[in-house]
């Protein structure tokens, strides 16, 4: 089995999750509360992942990040270093791929938070970011764990964008779906059914791990 | 004005319902001023500009020598900074607080002993020591309401804001818990402003109230003034005086107006009542209307007796509603035992008594 590629699609996975938690949450905090008219913009901006294909997708995000771009240039001035092919650019496009998976869930979640208690909360003296990790946060929770579970699960899977961001690296870009496909192309189905049996294995361990924490914490916490 | 809590606001909403109220209400010494009118004139939305729930483009409001909301500047002080508190009609407590966490919610800024002392205070304040540890979906609704009290208290308000206060409770426990509220919100000594639209939560919660229609306040007085002498038929309507009917002024002095209902004659004191209105509203409240059997002969001092016929005869609660034909509709309410003494029955000749001074008159100008 190849264990670099299972390291390195654990690591790009939780990093990634990490991340769409630090910035999905306002997002999702904003899209569940703006009044703005023009919000659904930012809505179809936000899901158009789901249905783009992960070449497509993939492409504009190397010709973003690539040396011509300015996004590019900046990272490469500061670090020295190039975006693409590198396990720095892979995480940019993982975050932006599995964006829907994290925001989505998110923002269902906190809109169905009672905007009196936040208004309780606020007559009560307290500020946004206080009402937001105090109250918030912990009625939404359930939702908040599942868009983490799904963006963590999305970004362990993905295919497509990793070849076209990230190439073929090994210990760099070589993700496990990378792996797999290497192996079948070599015509070593013995090493690519353990890779993928472990891949579906592990998968099914974290849902059931997090239904079975759900489930646990409602009963504990009844948020209604 | 200084000493004055005073709002000007005006918004309209999507669906075309306007705002544009006006109210001014004293600070010192502190009252209760209810607003009181039907669902859907505004009430809630008043007192959510009060609080920094609800903003608007055209809105004043000062707390006392403060500025909360001023258009012109654009001023806005946020709810966190008002100092008030303001207890919603459901309560809104927090789901995954327990009783203890939801009164410590509000209390920032204080030393784990002071935070400590003041919960086990309230706690004991409300009778809710025992329940302390308990999440909200574990209390009865009168024991919610204590929580939230208690929770809007914890920070000691300046102003306290009540949405419907007793609106989430059954019957019997909102019967129960009326009186308690009054003897709490006059024992607190902060200007309170309490929405409602039940009449009798209104009568016995405020001090004075402000009659809410269509988003605007259209009389502000003590509770008597505008139970007994609405300046208009819709107020009359609103604070459900039971008898309104239009009349002709047939002659005015100094101290009574004789006034034709149909074939009947009544007077009224005069008080303030314009010399040279030829036509007017008359309210006669139920509960001010007497009931003799006439065939007895009584003297008594009410001005006004009219001969009528018992129509209907309603059930309501411990009283009776009663119909009478007097030559137009003329509403009685008696007590059960009252009713019983009479043996009053359909078709039944009574003669009604009012008082010429709970005969009140709107004129038409």
């Amino acid at each position: 089995m190849d264990w670099r590629a299972i390291e390195l699609s654990l690591r790009l996975s939780t990093l990634t999750t990490l991340v769409l938690l630090i910035l999905g949450l306002p997002l999702a905090s904003w899209l569940a509360f703006s009044r703005w008219r023009w919000k659904f913009f930012v809505e179809a901006v936000v899901a158009l992942p789901i249905i783009l294909p992960p070449t497509v997708m993939g492409f504009y995000v190397l010709i973003a990040i690539g040396p011509h771009s300015p996004i590019g240039q900046a990272y490469a001035a500061i670090t020295g270093r190039g975006l693409p092919f590198s396990f720095q650019g892979l995480l940019v496009a993982s975050v932006l791929y599995s964006l829907p998976f994290a925001v989505q869930p998110f923002t269902a979640a906190i809109s169905t938070v009672d905007k009196r208690l936040i208004e309780a909360s606020w007559c009560l003296g307290r500020g946004w970011l206080a009402t937001f990790f105090r109250v918030t946060l912990p009625l939404a929770w359930p939702g908040v764990l599942a868009g983490v579970v799904l963006s963590f699960a999305h970004t362990l899977g993905e295919f497509g964008v990793v070849l076209m961001i990230g190439g073929n690296l090994s210990g760099i870009t070589r993700t496990i779906s990378i792996s797999i496909f290497d192996q079948v192309q070599a015509l070593d189905y013995g090493a690519a059914n353990q890779t993928s049996l472990a891949l579906v294995l592990f998968s099914f361990l974290v849902l059931a791990i997090t239904y079975g924490l759900q489930r646990r914490g409602i009963a504990l916490w009844p948020t209604r | 004005m200084a000493d004055a809590l005073t709002l000007r606001f005006r918004k309209t909403f999507p669906k075309g319902a306007l705002i544009d109220a006006e109210l001014q209400v004293g600070l010192n010494p502190p009252i209760v001023t209810v607003l009181f009118g039907p669902s859907g004139s505004g009430k809630t939305t008043i007192l959510r500009a009060l609080a920094g729930l609800e903003c608007s483009a055209n809105c004043v409001i000062h707390f006392g020598p403060e500025t909360w909301v001023d258009d012109k500047t654009g001023v806005f002080i946020p709810p966190q900074r008002r100092r008030i508190g303001f207890l919603f009609q459901d309560y809104a407590l927090f789901s995954h607080l327990t009783v203890a966490g939801n009164v410590r919610y509000g209390l920032i800024g204080l030393s784990a002993n002071e935070q400590r002392r003041r919960i086990s205070e309230l706690l004991e304040r409300f009778q809710l020591q025992d329940l302390s540890s308990r999440y909200p979906d574990q209390l009865s609704g009168g024991q919610r309401q204590r929580v939230a009290l208690a929770r809007t208290l914890a920070p000691q308000p300046r102003l306290l804001l009540l949405d419907e206060p007793l609106s989430a409770l059954d019957g019997p426990t909102r019967e129960a818990l009326r009186g308690e509220l009054r003897h709490l919100l006059s024992s607190l000594g902060i200007p309170v402003l309490l929405v409602t639209h039940d009449r009798v939560e209104a009568l016995a919660l405020g001090d004075q109230v402000a009659i809410v229609n269509e988003g605007r306040i259209v009389q502000h007085a003590s509770i008597e003034e505008v139970f007994r002498r609405p300046l208009t038929p819709a107020i009359a309507k609103i604070v459900a005086i039971d008898t309104v009917q239009r009349v002709r002024v047939l002659q005015a002095d100094e101290e009574f107006v004789t006034i034709a209902v149909g074939e009947a004659r009544l007077i009224a004191a005069a008080r303030d009542f314009p010399s040279g209105a030829t036509e007017a509203f008359v309210c006669i409240r139920a509960e001010d209307v007497l009931l003799l059997k006439s065939v007895e002969t009584v003297s008594a001092s009410a001005r006004n007796r009219l001969p009528g016929i018992v129509k209907s005869l309603t059930h309501e609660g411990p009283m009776w509603r009663i119909e009478l034909d007097c030559g137009f509709t003329l509403t009685a309410l008696l007590t059960r035992q009252a009713c019983e003494e009479l043996a009053l029955q359909e078709n039944d000749r009574v003669l009604a008594m009012i008082k010429a001074t709970n005969v009140h008159l709107i004129s038409r100008s």
